[in-house]
């Protein structure tokens, strides 16, 4: 039973495994679930995340991760993720230094994790997924559904 | 150190998802013999990847190039391809164009601003860092970002790779109810956004003047954004489709980009440049509030910068506003494209500069051939030389993370599109020829 306003952030890009955290939540928006559970997607994190986390008590962030093997399904909270430098670019902002600006901006939940599944960065070209990566969601939703009613 | 000391400083290049990029500095006795940015970028695979397709395609293609900056590559394509074709969307069509672009210079400069540029200027490591000791800044700063992401979604149907532009206008026309929604939230906004423009100038940003040429576009009486000339800070005044007689992109051995020359000499393309060369026609609310920070426009100081990107948010949200405050709906969002054969040009300015493309179709409305030239290449060279000026600036006898401190600063200054998962830089340093 869910008494506070849980969230589940798919993240990803139009690209290829990326979308993996996109594909994950849309399968979740398609089952039967609790009043409570909101869903939303991600796709600029440097822009979106922080607006997407405002409000939530619980959230749980469901994003593509390089890794091998492809389509392996992880789980882990914020001490897992890589620690935020200074970015070159707009498109270096990291994760991690999203998450300490939300906190400061009292944007952050009181519980965050994460579930991700494993991609070949270098195979994100077009827009179709890898068999491995698309065979995976419904386990990377799954999870997901977990975390936030756990 | 001293004179008879070499250094190599040699950024290794990481795996990345999108391209490599890396950082080589040669100082060899005391002389800064080289500074090379190394911009991998996936070799133009789009002006590739469309020939053969049909030009109705392109704007939602081209929208993939930059997850940051899609209106712009969107902007120059419909514009080049609708001049093939002869087609004239009308006034409507023009003004939604310019309220998305607002929307994507207002995102980015947010963006680059307060997790880019504010945290070197204030001494802090990250974004992260400074928003502890400057939280109302950066919620400031994300409120704006904020809104601009609406103003993209209110016309692109997302923010992110955008598919509301099409040839001919919009797919859709905004309601009267999601613009006056849109409309209060901007105007609420115009005081964080002069306040932005004052917070900027009051940084102790470095007095770092250099020598450069300025190139923007310059429209006769509007600050510009999808349309005028190519004029530069020395007198060039050209048509879009004279580009190629003027600027040369050259291959370098050691990167996959292309060097941008203005007749063989590095120039600036960005906020700065089109600021200095369009001050003029800041409407007078902005300008008001940039002469009362005192900071003197047109300026040779590279880190003014982030004064010129505030200004722009200013502007741009006025802009808007301008747009919204006049919105009517129209009795089609679009003018049906034709198709024709031809070559055209479209150039228009991204947050980070002057966008020029050609584009050349068949009569079936195929595209025979394309060429994008970004704000990147056409700044990376003036890069090189920023980089060079200020690592002597420095003191090239300073120790690494100095440089490297200094380096990573001029390049974020100029925030290139290198779309990278390396986002730092990783000194190694040889030291040879150590002075008796």
């Amino acid at each position: 039973m869910i008494d506070a306003a849980v969230r589940i952030v798919g993240l990803g890009s139009p690209h290829g495994d990326d979308r993996a955290g996109w594909e994950a939540v849309a399968a979740l928006a398609a089952a039967s679930l609790p009043p409570r559970l909101e869903l939303r997607t991600c796709a600029t994190p440097a822009t979106d995340l922080i607006p997407a986390l405002r409000g939530a008590t619980r959230a749980v962030l469901v994003d593509a991760v390089a890794g091998a093997p492809t389509g392996t399904v992880l789980r882990g909270g914020r001490g897992h993720l890589a620690a935020g430098r200074a970015a070159l670019s707009s498109h270096g902002v990291t994760l991690d230094t999203l998450l300490d600006l939300a906190e400061v901006c009292g944007a952050l939940p009181a519980e965050l994790v994460w579930v991700g599944v494993t991609i070949d960065a270098k195979r994100c070209r077009g827009e179709a997924m890898s068999a491995a990566v698309e065979a995976a969601l419904p386990a990377l939703a799954q999870a997901a559904l977990e975390e936030a009613l756990r | 150190m001293t004179e008879g000391h070499s250094l190599k400083v040699n950024v290794p290049l990481l795996a990345r998802v999108e391209g490599e990029g890396a950082l080589d500095l040669d100082i060899d006795r005391g002389q800064l013999v080289a500074a090379r940015l190394r911009i991998f970028e996936p070799p133009r695979f789009f002006e590739k990847l469309v020939e053969g397709r049909q030009v109705e395609e392109m704007p939602d293609l081209v929208a993939r190039i930059c997850g940051i900056c899609p209106v712009a590559y969107q902007m120059s394509a419909v514009h080049a391809l609708e001049s093939i074709a002869g087609l004239q969307p009308g006034g409507w069509v023009r003004d939604m164009r310019r309220l998305l672009y607002c929307g994507e210079w207002i995102e980015s400069h947010c963006l680059h601003i307060h997790l880019l540029a504010a945290p070197d200027f204030l001494g802090f490591p990250n974004a992260a860092a400074m928003a502890r000791e400057y939280p109302e800044e950066v919620r400031r700063g994300l409120q704006l970002q904020h809104l601009g992401n609406e103003i993209m979604a209110l016309l692109g149907g997302r923010s992110v790779h955008p598919v509301g532009a099409c040839i001919g206008g919009f797919h859709r026309a905004p309601s009267q109810a999601a613009i006056s929604r849109l409309r209060g939230r901007l105007h609420d906004a115009v005081p964080l956004a002069e306040e932005l423009v004052r917070w900027t100038a009051s940084l102790a940003l470095p007095h770092a003047r250099q020598s450069f040429i300025s190139v923007a576009l310059r429209h006769p009486t509007e600050y510009p954004l999808n349309e005028g000339r190519i004029v530069s800070s020395d007198g060039l005044d050209i048509s879009i489709a004279e580009y190629p007689e003027h600027f040369a992109e050259q291959h370098r051995s050691t990167s996959t980009a292309l060097y941008s020359l203005y007749r063989g000499q590095p120039y600036l393309v960005g906020p700065l440049a089109r600021l200095n060369l369009n001050l003029d026609l800041l409407p007078q609310p902005v300008r008001r509030n940039l002469v009362r920070t005192e900071v003197p426009f047109p300026s040779s100081n590279l880190y003014h910068s982030i004064v010129a990107r505030a200004v722009e948010v200013h502007y741009a949200l006025l802009e808007a506003l301008r747009i919204l405050d006049d919105y009517r709906l129209p009795e089609t969002p679009r003018v049906e494209p034709k198709r024709r054969a031809g070559v055209g040009f479209g150039c228009t300015e991204a947050p980070r500069g002057l966008l020029w493309q050609q584009w050349e179709t068949d009569a079936e409305g195929r595209v025979l051939s394309c060429r994008i030239v970004p704000p990147t290449s056409q700044n990376q060279a003036r890069i090189e030389e920023d980089l060079r000026l200020s690592i002597e600036a420095a003191g090239l006898d300073s120790p690494a993370e100095t440089l490297r401190s200094r380096a990573e600063a001029v390049i974020r200054n100029y925030d290139p599109c290198i779309s990278c998962a390396t986002h730092f830089l990783t000194l190694r340093i040889h030291r040879t020829g150590v002075e008796e």
